[in-house]
């Protein structure tokens, strides 16, 4: 069966939220392995094929999964040790050291690397910081020398090499192959403005509401958060095949909802029921989640409506080309 | 595209002549290598023509169904040639050669959607028990290329069943009470 080749994974594991990438060597090719949450797509490259391998210094500020533990795991001490004050500042040292270590990483330590063949320029987002770059160099090199034989150079000669990589890249400009969507290849529907505006509506609402209190401010806000949800899926069901910003931004949206009105409950949810065990009576539950989730709905809901608003113009102004 | 001149391999990073930025950058031997278009030759009277191409020459046989083949049609698999046909149906060895591109990941969808239902509680009355369901139904189903091992469904497994187990505990507990109550 195909499962039976083996494969070695090679230095180097981009390990993000939705996204992932590694590099593995198999029987006499290279096997490029890109992760989309439940899917993987495969690229192989041969050992004989590869012309060159190029690495770029640049920075990468990437919060892979790793980090995100870390920052979780600091969370839950900072939680635990509250009480404490001599170990709370020694958790913001050890945040402060880290956040530092992050930055100088991901601005000096980083960078790009790519694969040319004669018909491929392809970047390996699994190999991003320097070092592993370097080991993923030191793994790969013997393994491309053994297939393709060593370059007869002396250490400092100058060379000059010939054109790596695809022939088209030397004289135009990469193609858009027909038929595959990109970012703004929609056009904006009326979904994509009425998720726009609701966004905006719930937004302004719940200021509103924060600074001139209603009694009825609630179950306007609740029906408005509704309205999101529906042109949310409106927009996701009218976009479903193509590649469209506001996509993201109905994804987005309903996550943020859903999260803002489940926090909200959760946690009014547990303050009354904290409050009841205290007071030894029943306590009325609030649900509007006081302030703090006010302002969070609002904060969330305006900056999604102005990103809705500036995919739409962005896409206008993108479709109707540059001024002559 | 093209790449600057060179200071042969020294060890480490170096300025791009052009741009400045610094570089890694090995070449190997195929970088040095010409390619060389395939030239399809036509067939002359009383020679072996292509399966697929009447009008070109046979240059050798398909190794598994011994079709003739053009420079044009034939594949090399390592030391043999094959035929494009071959190749598609992914006959004897071909099969050997994975042209898979893609494949989902079934025992990570098993084990994560249970976990992520956790954030809403009450959903795990449905994603527990599709847990265990889903990863059975998918137990053979092929894994990641490059990950073997099947801990992943074992996992889903094990919290489908604990998250059935605490519905079945929850629902006792509320009978229980309210035939005290009652009683």
């Amino acid at each position: 069966m195909a499962d039976r080749v083996s494969y070695r994974k090679l230095p180097g594991h981009r390990r993000g939220f939705l996204r992932g990438a590694s590099v593995w060597l198999g029987p006499g090719h290279l096997l490029h392995v890109r992760s989309v949450r439940f899917r993987e797509e495969y690229k192989r490259y041969q050992l004989q094929d590869i012309q060159a391998i190029a690495i770029a210094r640049r920075p990468r500020f990437h919060i892979s999964t790793r980090a995100f533990a870390i920052a979780c795991v600091w969370l839950v001490a900072f939680a635990m040790l509250f009480q404490f004050p001599g170990a709370t500042y020694g958790l913001w040292g050890v945040a402060i050291v880290l956040f530092c270590a992050w930055l100088y990483v991901s601005a000096a330590e980083s960078c790009t690397c790519r694969i040319y063949t004669a018909v491929s320029r392809d970047e390996l987002p699994s190999v991003y910081r320097t070092w592993v770059a370097r080991r993923f160099l030191r793994a790969l090199e013997s393994e491309i020398t053994a297939a393709q034989g060593g370059l007869d150079i002396a250490a400092g000669d100058v060379i000059e090499t010939p054109d790596v990589g695809p022939r088209e890249a030397l004289s135009a400009a990469p193609v858009e192959p027909q038929g595959v969507p990109t970012a703004f290849a929609t056009d904006d529907t009326a979904s994509d403005y009425l998720l726009a505006a609701t966004l905006l509506a719930v937004g302004l609402w719940r200021a509103l509401a924060l600074y001139h209190p209603l009694a009825w401010a609630q179950v306007v806000s609740n029906l408005l958060a509704l309205a999101v949800l529906v042109t949310a899926i409106w927009v996701l069901v009218r976009h479903r095949q193509q590649k469209a910003p506001s996509k993201w931004l109905a994804i987005a949206a309903m996550v943020i909802i859903g999260l803002v009105y489940y926090v909200r409950l959760t946690v009014a949810g547990a303050l009354a029921g904290a409050r009841a065990a205290v007071e030894k009576k029943a306590i009325a539950l609030d649900y509007s989640g006081g302030p703090i989730s006010g302002y969070i709905e609002m904060g969330a809901t305006l900056l999604l409506g102005l990103v809705g608003l500036g995919i739409l113009l962005a896409g206008r102004a993108r479709r109707q080309g540059p001024a002559i | 595209m093209p790449l600057p001149e060179l200071t042969a391999a020294t060890g480490d990073w170096s300025r791009c002549t052009l741009c400045g930025s610094e570089n890694r950058v090995r070449v190997f031997p195929a970088a040095f290598q010409s390619a060389t278009p395939v030239h399809v030759e036509a067939r002359l009277e009383g020679e072996a023509a292509c399966f697929d191409h009447p009008g070109k020459r046979a240059v050798a046989a398909c190794r598994q169904c011994g079709r003739f083949v053009c420079q044009l049609c034939s594949v090399e698999f390592g030391s043999e040639i094959w035929c494009p046909s071959c190749v598609a149906s992914r006959a004897g060895s071909a099969a050997q050669a994975n042209l898979e591109t893609s494949r989902t990941l079934h025992d990570s969808i098993a084990l994560i959607v249970p976990l992520l239902s956790l954030v809403i509680w009450p959903f795990t009355v449905i994603t527990g028990p599709g847990a265990v369901v889903y990863s059975m139904v998918k137990w053979r189903a092929p894994l990641s290329l490059v990950r073997r091992n099947r801990w992943r469904f074992v996992a889903a497994i094990l919290t489908g069943l604990s998250m059935v187990a605490g519905w079945l505990l929850l629902i006792v507990y509320g009978l229980v009470r309210a035939r005290a109550r009652a009683g």
